[in-house]
């Protein structure tokens, strides 16, 4: 139910996942609403819950590849791609995955799947065209890495047990007062209210384990490719960073004398707190650090 | 020791810093000063002629370090030192920034510029920015207009616990052709 990729200009792909998986949570809301109200009680409610998610961490990879439009591809097809995941998938010891494709132009990757087994890894052909060979095997690499760490599952099992204290909190207020007291309005409210503080800090606590596990795929990815700054200089070229070193001459710009005094941005701390990625440039700067510390 | 008279302004330890971060440019990259720096300054009128015909002459009266001055098509004068020692060009670099600092002459200062090779990786060099006193990194790649990115930033990694290094890299604006 949950896919990685690299976060960056990409609202295509982004917003076709978050749509795709907000409906389905909507029409989960509705229907355990609806076997609330019909007076279903908390422990089959549950269960039903839990077979919900289940089955979209089962079919989740289908899901993904069928609303990013990610194409599976043979060998025969894309050789290049192929011979980076057959590289990597031998020195990390993993089953090989599918490999898919997504055509456009906006340079983007993920993985998905249930298991080690039936991963897949998915590019762009915007990705494919923007990097040279290495920094497409660091990106690879970082992919394989949270197929590796088991992070689809590790993200599903989080959202479980967020949805689990959800229902706990929304039928734990309903009983305590009484589903038709006289306050049935206030205790509703009230009821509605946690519910929404449960959900939101577990969305928040998903967040951050998502972000660290992002860390952690840099760190392994990198680790497999042995060059750190390779998948640094993808996330450059993917966010666009790399358009911001400068190529015009320093005297140049000193004739126009206004460049000196614009002010670094400086992060927006509440964007970091809502993101699943961690902010690029430290990302970056982890990497160069890494690859700092072996030389 | 140049110009020693006229001692240092004070205000440039963040310039002598190179003198220990040569060391773990050695170790880490195995990166040596190639021996070659200068300074380079807008072209003024006036008193800033004269003060460009002192520093010839104190360079010319200094034992150990050769020099060249060379004008570029962008109205910048280049005083490049050649000398074995970084300790020697940076006090010589920082000398000639203190007497054009004196005569008023500071905002013409564009940056010094340090060489150094790599043993792998070949050339690069370390930008001063004599205004906002930081260092950047500067790896010019042999063909035309491009640079290694990659490898100014393994640089500035290796460097930033050394040097007072520029962070934002929006402002790493390259010197093409580099006359040294």
């Amino acid at each position: 139910m949950q896919r990685y990729e690299w976060k960056k200009r990409d609202m295509g792909i982004t917003m076709r996942l978050m749509l795709c998986f907000t409906v389905l949570a909507v029409l989960y809301f509705i229907f355990l609403s609806v076997l609330a109200y019909v007076g279903v009680g908390m422990i089959p409610l549950i269960f039903i819950g839990g077979f919900f998610i289940i089955m979209q961490y089962l079919l989740s990879d289908r899901i993904v590849l069928w609303s990013t439009g990610a194409k599976i591809v043979s060998e025969y097809e894309y050789p290049r791609l192929h011979a980076i995941v057959d590289r990597l998938v031998a020195r990390a010891g993993l089953p090989k995955p599918r490999v898919a494709v997504m055509h456009t132009d906006v340079p983007n990757a993920f993985a998905t799947g249930k298991g080690r087994r039936s991963s897949v890894v998915a590019v762009t052909t915007g990705l494919m065209r923007i990097l040279n060979d290495e920094e497409l095997e660091g990106v690879i690499a970082h992919e394989l890495a949270h197929i590796k760490n088991r992070d689809v599952l590790a993200i599903t099992l989080a959202s479980i047990f967020s949805t689990i204290a959800w229902y706990v909190m929304h039928y734990g207020w309903y009983s305590s007062y009484g589903y038709r007291s006289r306050d049935q309005a206030g205790g509703l409210i009230l009821a509605i209210i946690i519910a929404m503080i449960t959900w939101f800090v577990s969305f928040l606590i998903i967040r951050a384990i998502s972000r660290y596990r992002e860390y952690i795929a840099d760190r392994d990815g990198a680790l497999l490719t042995g060059k750190p700054s390779r998948l640094a200089s993808a996330l450059m070229k993917i966010s666009g960073m790399m358009s911001r070193i400068p190529e015009r001459d320093l005297r140049e710009v000193e004739a126009m004398n206004a460049f000196f005094i614009i002010p670094a941005l400086s992060g927006d701390t509440l964007s970091r707190l809502f993101s699943t990625h961690p902010p690029v440039e430290d990302r970056i700067r982890r990497l160069m650090e890494m690859e700092a510390s072996m030389h | 020791m140049i110009f020693r008279s006229r001692g240092s302004s004070g205000n440039n330890t963040s310039l002598f810093a190179l003198t220990q971060a040569y060391i773990t440019l050695d170790v880490r990259l195995n990166a040596r000063f190639a021996g070659n720096a200068a300074l380079c300054i807008k072209e003024a009128t006036g008193v800033f002629n004269s003060i460009v015909e002192d520093v010839k002459a104190f360079l010319d009266a200094s034992s150990d370090i050769s020099h060249r001055v060379e004008n570029d098509r962008y109205g910048y004068i280049w005083f490049i030192l050649s000398t074995d020692t970084i300790e020697g060009v940076v006090a010589a670099v920082d000398a000639i920034a203190d007497t054009f600092t004196e005569y008023g002459f500071k905002e013409q200062i564009l940056a010094s510029v340090f060489a150094f090779n790599a043993e792998k990786r070949g050339r690069f060099y370390l930008i001063y920015n004599h205004r906002s006193n930081r260092f950047y990194p500067f790896a010019p790649s042999s063909r035309g207009r491009e640079r290694d990115v990659e490898f100014e930033m393994l640089i500035y990694s290796i460097l930033k616990d050394e040097l007072v290094l520029e962070k934002d890299r929006s402002r790493w604006y390259p010197i093409w052709g580099i006359p040294f």
